[in-house]
């Protein structure tokens, strides 16, 4: 499989001839596409992946067929993921036991099986592109996920990797680099939105003979996963992103940040560098071109606030990852005080496609202010959770409803978060509008890093916004009073809320401190971490004011605001509350429910064994809500 | 360096290009409330309180001053506007809160008509994490003995591990900065302690009063920063003050004397 490791690419011209032998030896091969990614791992594909390899040996078959393992296809809900190309034959939830099978019958005599096909509404979905969760999607920066080993430089060349920076190197000028990117409208996939096109030439024109270009793969959002995606599965990707503007910015060297947690994306990352080395697309004199970069790897702590451009230059560099006011731009005096241009992952993944493709295609996806596609990690209470990409624009409906096939067990929408713990809960009314930079900002949320996480009925609000400043208030570096001190007050605040200690005046203290922290604030972390607050204030008040009035919570969630009772006339007396309670504060007596319990002609007194309701002891209910899910006969109520 | 014309609270005022804005204000005899703001450290922007309201054209916002470089002529600087007031009585609050018992929030806290803060006073220190010892020690003196140590509202200052220091020479410089006196020095049978942090540093004596004045760690630092020997720094300050006089002393009587000579000869 290594055509390419050994020798140098010298030329665009030897470029393209590796791509065509590449192509040429793949062929018509059917290939059994695997995922790979971190979700379907956790689902066990890597299990899968080795059963279909010793299928294939087995049967014969290792000659005429490819079992390839690619990084995150998406539809993580439904892992492990298997596309059999060139028919584009989607299987779901595919064990190690169905391996033969799919080999013998799908890639053999082209017959499908039933059972590991798609069903919406009971019809079977065959092809990949025919499911609604991907139909609706355009996927540029994911564009490879699924086609390719991540592992490999080989596929990714055989993909047309690489030919735009041999395009730039060869026939741009820098200048014209940066105009094509200013033109395509790329904004900063990282959550500022800031225009790309406009950082680099900054970078560009301030002074200096060192200059860094970095990549932020620092994803610290609980529930985001859409930067882990693409280094894990496209990394080459980033890398020819990041040698591209290295030269329109005039950089020597690079820096990709990776989170320590992201083990899967440092081995990748770190194993395409080294290939990328080897054939000289790293180095001194790429392509012939007179070009010279080289990239390097920096793993973060894990320190939601090394996301934060000034304190992950710190981090780099060896210091506290603490951020410091960019008066001075990171452009002008960034990592060891050299200019340096700073993008996001998807940012980088995005920019070999627009040379590719040419700025007028990329300007023409989305809206007007916000070009091309964005990657969002759909979690929550959705039926379809993954990972999608969709183009600027799009309504928050048609992603959760249209490619996240709505909402668990079919309940009713209440909010969905985007922009990772610092956005904003945008309710129901909200739904039709479209989604980019500007809207999401409009209606006290932001586009962030991409991540949505969808609420349904049984989310309380309070609880929520309680949950991302617990967050918050721990990841707060702490450098700054108001970010330190008022987030930790604001936790205590809806803390007592959620307990039934709250008062009304907590409320205009909670809207005092938000408007502090967020006006404030040193970095970006402070200035808006009040949001999950300031916006469920707006939006949800009621329910604040239901928890600090009516000591309840209308959701049922706040333990000490709801009681778990038994309708004595409706329990059966069969003890299996009592039995299934950790800490047996449920009491009663088997036997047949005393309204059921026929007389005794004779005696009048009740037959057989006669039990007695049970009842929990509220003072030691710990209100796990066991006994409400294990009553037979529905007769526990939460109140 | 060219020169910014501005205004701050109305006043016209001139400064270099990338002059710190609580700095010309404080050169221009304005008072913007400060606490981790110190002539002889980098500007760290951490408390929050030196607060002002920039209004450039249409735009308008609120910015902390002491790491704000003055770039832009004819912006228009208001250290107490109702917002800036707004803004900076609920930092106190917070400040309060976390700190009860320093007199110096408290005071800024008066003087902005807030006597107590809404929120639960329930810090135990003074400590406001300002950063100033941290920052003095660190790239000032140079020696880095005490960092900050943990994230949000665990962040404190200590040494590492909380365990005495071995590269602190006991110059006290944190103590001398800290803005709260949270930071002091205690000096006790020949032994300097900088409380609260851990450890004791012996002290040497003066060879001529016989009190002790610096810690030993302090002048192997010091002889080795200045490439001075020992002599030089011999002796502590009071002692040392005497011995020069004494010099200049004899110096004046001998000009005084030589004078007397000249003229009784004439």
């Amino acid at each position: 499989m290594a055509i390419a490791t050994s020798p140098r690419i010298e030329s665009r011209q030897a470029l393209r001839e590796l791509a065509d032998a590449l192509k040429c030896r793949a062929g018509s091969k059917p290939v059994v596409s695997v995922c790979r990614g971190t979700g379907c791992t956790a689902s066990g594909s890597g299990r899968t992946y080795e059963a279909l390899r010793q299928a294939a040996a087995e049967l014969g078959m290792h000659e005429q067929v490819e079992i390839l393992g690619t990084g995150c296809h998406g539809l993580c809900e439904l892992g492990p993921l298997v596309v059999i190309r060139p028919r584009g034959v989607f299987y779901h939830r595919v064990k190690p036991e169905d391996a033969r099978e799919i080999l013998d019958k799908t890639v053999g005599s082209g017959e499908l099986i039933e059972r590991l096909l798609y069903k919406v509404d009971g019809d079977a979905i065959v092809h990949e592109h025919d499911i609604p969760f991907y139909k609706k999607q355009m996927r540029i920066a994911l564009r490879l996920n699924g086609l390719m080993d991540p592992m490999s430089i080989d596929d990714y060349v055989r993909e047309g990797g690489y030919q735009s920076l041999a395009k730039v190197l060869l026939d741009y000028a820098p200048e014209q680099v940066i105009q094509e990117i200013s033109a395509s409208g790329l904004r900063g996939r990282g959550g500022g939105g800031f225009p790309t096109g406009r950082k680099w030439a900054s970078c560009r024109k301030a002074h200096g003979d060192v200059k860094y270009v970095l990549c932020n793969g620092d994803e610290g959002d609980p529930g985001a996963f859409m930067d882990r995606s693409i280094m894990e599965a496209n990394p080459h990707g980033v890398l020819e992103g990041m040698i591209i503007g290295s030269y329109a910015i005039g950089a020597g060297h690079g820096v990709i940040y990776v989170r320590h947690e992201y083990p899967l994306a440092v081995r990748t990352l770190r194993r395409a560098i080294e290939q990328a080395r080897e054939v000289g697309l790293l180095g001194e004199d790429i392509l012939g071109s007179g070009h010279c970069f080289d990239i390097a790897i920096a793993r973060g702590g894990g320190a939601f606030v090394c996301g934060e451009s000034t304190a992950l230059m710190a981090s780099v560099e060896g210091r506290v990852g603490e951020p410091r006011a960019k008066h001075i731009h990171t452009v002008e005096s960034g990592l060891w005080g050299k200019p340096s241009c700073l993008n996001n992952v998807e940012t980088w993944a995005n920019i070999p496609v627009i040379i590719e493709r040419g700025a007028d295609w990329f300007a023409s996806i989305g809206t007007e202010k916000s070009k091309g596609t964005k990657v969002f990690s759909l979690v929550g209470k959705v039926k379809n959770t993954g990972l999608v990409e969709v183009p600027m624009g799009i309504t928050l409906r048609e992603i959760i409803y249209g490619i996240g096939g709505g909402i668990l067990g079919d309940k009713a929408f209440k909010a969905v978060q985007t922009g990772g713990p610092s956005g904003g809960c945008i309710p129901a009314q909200y739904l039709d509008m479209p989604v980019d930079f500007d809207e999401l900002t409009k209606v006290g949320s932001m586009m962030g890093s991409g991540g949505m996480i969808v609420m349904d009925e049984d989310s309380c609000m309070v609880d929520v916004a309680r949950y991302f400043l617990d967050f918050l208030r721990g990841e707060s570096c702490g450098k700054c009073t108001p970010c330190r001190e008022g987030n930790q007050r604001m936790y205590e605040i809806l803390d007592r809320i959620c307990e039934g200690r709250g008062a009304e005046d907590d409320l205009q203290l909670l809207a005092d401190i938000a408007d502090t922290v967020r006006t404030t604030s040193l970095c970006q972390l402070g200035k808006t971490a009040p949001n999950p607050v300031l916006s469920t204030l707006g939006y949800f008040r009621d329910e604040y004011l239901a928890h600090i009035r009516d000591k309840r919570c209308p959701a049922g969630v706040c333990r000490a605001l709801i009681r778990f009772t038994i309708a004595p006339d409706v329990c059966t007396c069969c003890g299996r509350c009592a039995r299934e309670c950790p800490v047996q504060c449920i009491a009663g007596k088997t036997g047949k429910a005393p309204a059921k319990a026929r007389k005794d002609a004779r005696t009048g007194k009740k037959k057989g064994r006669v039990g007695e309701p049970f009842r929990i002891d509220q003072d030691r209910c710990v209100k796990c809500g066991t006994c409400l899910d294990v009553c037979p006969a529905g007769a526990v109520r939460r109140a | 360096m060219p020169t910014i014309h501005f205004t701050i609270d109305g006043v016209p005022v001139s400064c270099e290009k990338d002059a710190m804005l609580l700095d010309v204000a404080l050169a221009h005899g304005l008072s913007i409330p400060h606490l981790c703001h110190h002539g002889g450290v980098e500007p760290y922007g951490a408390c929050r309180l030196c607060l002002v309201e920039i209004s450039q054209g249409k735009w308008n916002w609120v910015e902390s001053s002491c790491n704000y470089p003055v770039r832009e002529d004819g912006i228009a600087v208001r250290t107490d506007s109702e917002k800036v007031r707004r803004y900076r009585r609920l930092n106190l609050e917070l400040l309060m809160a976390r700190c009860p018992d320093c007199e110096q929030v408290r005071q800024m806290a008066r003087e902005l008509g807030l006597e107590k803060t809404r929120l639960p006073e329930d810090g135990k220190d003074r400590c406001v994490l300002c950063g100033l010892c941290v920052n003095v020690c660190q790239d000032v003196v140079a020696v880095g003995a005490i960092s900050f140590v943990g994230r949000g509202s665990e962040r404190r200052v200590d040494t590492p591990y909380g365990e005495p220091s071995e590269v602190c020479i006991g110059c006290g410089a944190c103590a001398e900065v800290c803005p709260t006196g949270n930071i002091r020095v205690r000096e006790e049978g020949g032994e300097r302690e900088i409380v609260p942090f851990p450890g004791k540093h012996h002290l040497v004596r003066c060879p001529d009063c016989g009190r002790g004045y610096v810690t030993e760690k302090q002048l192997v630092f010091l002889e080795r920063k200045l490439s001075a020997k020992n002599e030089v720094l011999r002796g502590c300050p009071v002692c040392k003050g005497r011995r020069r006089a004494e010099e200049l002393r004899k110096v004046l009587e001998s000009i005084v004397s030589t004078c007397q000579e000249a003229s009784d000869v004439s």
